[in-house]
């Protein structure tokens, strides 16, 4: 029989683990605790005050200031929200300008955009997974209404030029939203440094709950909001705030900020020696190797291999590591990352992603170069390179 | 980890019960999935490879403890399946697409896809049981035969058949729902998928979508076009719907008005033609087959078989020729792995039912008991001393089990027999089966049900037979012989019967 949980995660960039730390301070808000921050009474106060203080959190992990924070529930939410209000705003022609390397909920929300009628330039990066800043803006137009680019890639790691993008689009009066979903808790953030005008996080993607988000948002910077129907959040998103989640989110990132130094390493560590792990494995190659990447993500072709089939044994031998981006119905489309840096289907269906999390350790490491070079080599047996 | 087991999920009751089986014999398993035919836009709820299914199929893997996958299939699906489906109907004739699907995808790619992953098996929720014979495998009907789904794999060889297990061919539709029941599978209660899967709402108006969204791929000159309707003397007898929409025995939609009902003979899609006529024209008295394809090894000469011509149609016994040597056969191409062309005689005026006879004998005693007299090799031999039948090879004596045989001898209108049986299926104490594989009939299949009742056990037997070959054939006629097997299995019933209660109750209500 085949165990129902994996013995090794290595698929952090879909999700993390919780941290323990985490949950104890969400713990009294699943339990004892409780109340609506709207609300006038004392239960209100008090959810309102942990949630204030999870905001300040937030704010000191970005560099910014808790007014401009924004809660909300995911990371599409946030993204979607920006897309949507800037898009849509103003009369007259519109324009926006997004890298082909952004997450589906910018992507998608632009294509909406685009069947009303606004035009959508996008620009592709090359074989190392960045785009140029230069390429970026050359596209801005008098029109353009918001400019899009991520920090970290979700697949490849890449980091993204942002902060020269910023700077072009600033001296234009162009707006830019930043997805800083992959980055925040793996490497420093700033939102001053950065110099954007929108910047969305999500909590799971470090050791944080799932379902609470934040929309970061220059103070300033217009925003119609994509939920309406009460005064929450300043007016930016209503919807009855999730105080437990939230909580959990301002104690992520609080120990985000403490530790960052040290996840940076541990994450690096891990990540490095995988990678020289793999030079006893014949036809590994890591991807984007050479660019800036995030310290905990490796993306690798191995020649000749069916990633699918390739993940799916690690999987059932204990080991979850991901492949391309996985739909929802759990179906395996090639990495819509590789094919727009110019990777072939085929390279983009032999590819395979391993993100390490705070919890993983050197044994699991070297327990899935184990496993690794064990099923490459039966794979290679039972379906010689086509 | 010992041999992986690959169960495909569709989602359904049939696959999930067929993982749960697997699941619950300890070895290792892993739950497969296709998803063939993408229309996530579309509201695909309760058909095959909608995602809705498909998180079906991840919920009941769970429930079995084993881990579920799905594979993208629909390229090669449309290729292999769905655009040969529209080019049949484009080219007059009638698919049956689960076939195919069965030969070039499920036994096939998805096979391959599991070899991957180091399965050697694939185990799928069809009804219908893989028996070894002395030729290699046999590809057998299912124990349940409103259910048999054999037809749809006619198609697959022997390394196919192989590779293949069907844990539902000895279990009826009953069984798989009450086990679906007991063991709180989450389709336990879902219903019947009867339809093709990937056409959503009827296959005229899926034909013409598919011609509308790539018509560079399928040529059709008459797309739309109404049909000329003829007679079989060629006389014109008006119009109808394009030619594609219908098929050769169709008797609805003609609208045509006529004295009698009148039936679909002939579609010509090269004239967008359709010739109609009466019921007595439709019945032929052979066919001409394609792509002949013998899962044992291929007759030197004519043999005799029950012919079945779709997967609800009862069989006719036949003769099936082998083609004469024609080496381009019809149906040819990269495709068609066992291209060939056979000629098939039908021996009936029309196509008409094996005979059948069902009789059921309410026991006093438990299922167990009823199920091991009537294997009872020795109870037999007494219950038919009038036609002093005895066990003369194979075991004969005591009770007889899964795979055995007995050869019985015996005077039956004062000729005597000999007939071999093989135990063919056995789940005690619900059903068991014995066939004939050697005699004057020219098949004979007796199904022994045990129903547990009320006050014991429904013992229910099922008798299919062909009539007899030879001397016997023609002496005696199919009515006379359903007669005479009907007498003497009520008499062995009784036999039976009156054994058991004895044994269960020998002291009891029946007063003795």
């Amino acid at each position: 029989m085949i165990s129902a949980m994996s013995a090794a995660y290595f698929d952090n960039n879909a999700t993390t683990q919780l941290d323990s730390r985490v949950r104890e301070a969400m713990l009294p808000w699943l339990g004892e605790r409780h109340g609506n921050t709207s609300s006038v009474h004392g239960f209100g106060q008090a959810a309102s005050g942990a949630v204030e203080r999870a905001r300040a959190g937030v704010a000191e992990l970005l560099d910014a200031s808790p007014a401009e924070i924004v809660f909300c529930g995911s990371g599409t939410e946030a993204n979607n929200a920006v897309v949507f209000s800037c898009g849509r705003s103003g009369g007259g022609p519109g324009h926006l300008v997004v890298s082909t390397l952004e997450h589906p909920s910018v992507l998608v929300a632009a294509e909406r955009l685009e069947a009303e009628g606004i035009k959508v330039s996008r620009v592709a990066p090359g074989r190392d997974g960045c785009v140029e800043a230069q390429h970026f803006l050359d596209q801005l137009r008098p029109e353009t209404r918001l400019v899009s680019l991520m920090l970290a890639n979700n697949e490849v790691g890449t980091l993204q030029p942002v902060t020269e993008v910023a700077a072009g689009c600033r001296a234009q009066g162009v707006p830019v939203l930043c997805d800083a979903v992959q980055a925040v808790g793996k490497v420093e953030v700033s939102v001053r440094d950065l110099g954007v005008d929108y910047l969305t996080l999500g909590g799971h993607k470090f050791h944080g709950p799932l379902g609470a988000a934040a929309l970061w948002i220059r103070k300033g910077a217009p925003l119609e909001p994509l939920l309406v129907g009460g005064g929450h959040e300043r007016r930016r998103r209503a919807s009855t705030v999730n105080v437990p989640a939230v909580v959990g989110l301002g104690k992520a990132a609080e120990l985000a900020a403490e530790e960052l130094a040290d996840r940076n390493r541990h994450l690096s560590t891990l990540r490095d020696r995988f990678e020289q792990g793999l030079a006893a494995i014949d036809g590994a190659d890591v991807h984007c190797s050479e660019s800036p990447r995030l310290p905990n993500t490796a993306h690798l072709a191995i020649a000749g291999v069916q990633a699918e089939s390739l993940m799916i044994r690690l999987d059932m031998a204990g080991f979850a590591v991901s492949t391309g981006s996985a739909c929802s119905s759990g179906v395996v489309e090639p990495s819509s990352s590789l094919l727009t840096m110019g990777f072939s289907e085929e390279e983009a269906l032999s590819s395979l992603r391993v993100s390490v999390g705070m919890l993983n350790t050197l044994e699991e490491v070297d327990g899935l170069l184990a496993a690794l070079e064990r099923q490459v080599a039966e794979l290679r047996q039972t379906a010689p390179a086509s | 980890m010992g041999e992986l087991t690959a169960v495909a999920m569709s989602g359904g009751l049939d696959s999930s019960v067929a993982a749960w089986l697997l699941s619950r014999n300890g070895r290792p398993a892993v739950g497969l999935s296709m998803l063939l035919w993408d229309r996530s836009s579309e509201n695909s709820h309760g058909r095959c490879c909608g995602a809705l299914d498909l998180a079906d199929a991840r919920r009941v893997a769970g429930q079995c403890g084993i881990r579920h996958y799905t594979f993208k299939m629909d390229r090669e699906f449309r290729d292999r399946v769905v655009d040969p489906f529209v080019d049949d109907y484009l080219a007059g004739r009638t698919p049956i697409p689960c076939t195919d699907c069965n030969t070039w995808i499920k036994f096939d790619l998805f096979l391959e896809r599991a070899r991957t992953l180091g399965a050697e098996r694939m185990a799928t929720g069809h009804y219908a049981r893989i028996l070894e014979g002395a030729d290699g495998l046999e590809l057998h009907t299912a124990v349940d035969r409103q259910k048999d789904q054999s037809y749809y794999l006619f198609e697959l060889d022997q390394a196919q058949l192989a590779a293949a297990s069907f844990p539902l061919g000895d279990k009826t539709k009953d069984e798989v729902r009450e086990l679906a029941r007991e063991s709180g599978l989450a389709v336990a209660e879902k219903g019947e998928s009867m339809e093709i899967c990937f056409v959503a709402d009827g296959v005229r108006e899926f034909i013409e979508e598919q011609i509308a969204e790539r018509p560079e791929r399928f040529a059709a000159a008459a797309v739309g076009r109404p049909s000329r309707v003829v007679d079989s003397g060629g006389q014109l007898l008006g119009e109808a719907e394009p030619y594609y929409r219908y098929t050769v025995g169709q008797r609805r939609g003609l609208g045509i008005a006529a004295s009698e009902r009148l039936y679909v003979l002939e579609v010509r899609a090269d004239e967008n033609r359709l010739t109609v006529g009466s019921e007595r024209e439709l019945a032929a008295r052979g066919l001409n087959g394609e792509r002949l394809h013998w899962i044992g090894p291929p007759p030197a000469d004519e043999i005799e078989a029950t012919v079945r011509i779709r997967s609800r149609h009862p069989g006719v016994l036949a003769a099936i020729r082998p083609p004469a040597r024609r080496d381009a056969g019809p149906g040819g191409g990269l495709l068609r792995r066992h291209a060939g062309a056979g000629r098939l005689l039908d021996r009936e005026r029309t196509l008409r039912p094996l005979p059948r006879i069902e009789i059921s004998t309410d026991i006093r005693a438990a299922a167990e008991l009823c199920f091991d007299l009537a294997r009872d090799l020795d109870l037999h031999q007494r219950s038919m001393a009038h036609t002093s039948e005895r066990a003369v090879a194979g075991r004969t004596t005591g009770l007889i089990e899964l795979g055995e045989q007995v050869t019985w001898r015996a005077r039956h209108f004062g000729i005597v027999h000999e007939h071999t049986s093989r135990i063919t299926a056995f789940d005690r104490p619900r059903h068991f089966r014995d066939e004939m594989t050697r005699g004057r009939f020219k098949s004979f299949v007796h199904d022994h049900y045990f129903d547990p009742i009320e006050c014991g056990t429904r013992m229910r037997d099922v008798l299919e037979f062909a009539s007899p070959m030879g001397v016997v054939g023609r002496l005696v006629d199919a009515l006379l012989l359903d007669r005479y097997l009907t007498r003497l299995l009520k008499e062995r019933n009784q036999v039976i019967r009156r054994a058991a209660e004895l044994e269960s109750d020998p002291v009891g209500a029946n007063g003795r």
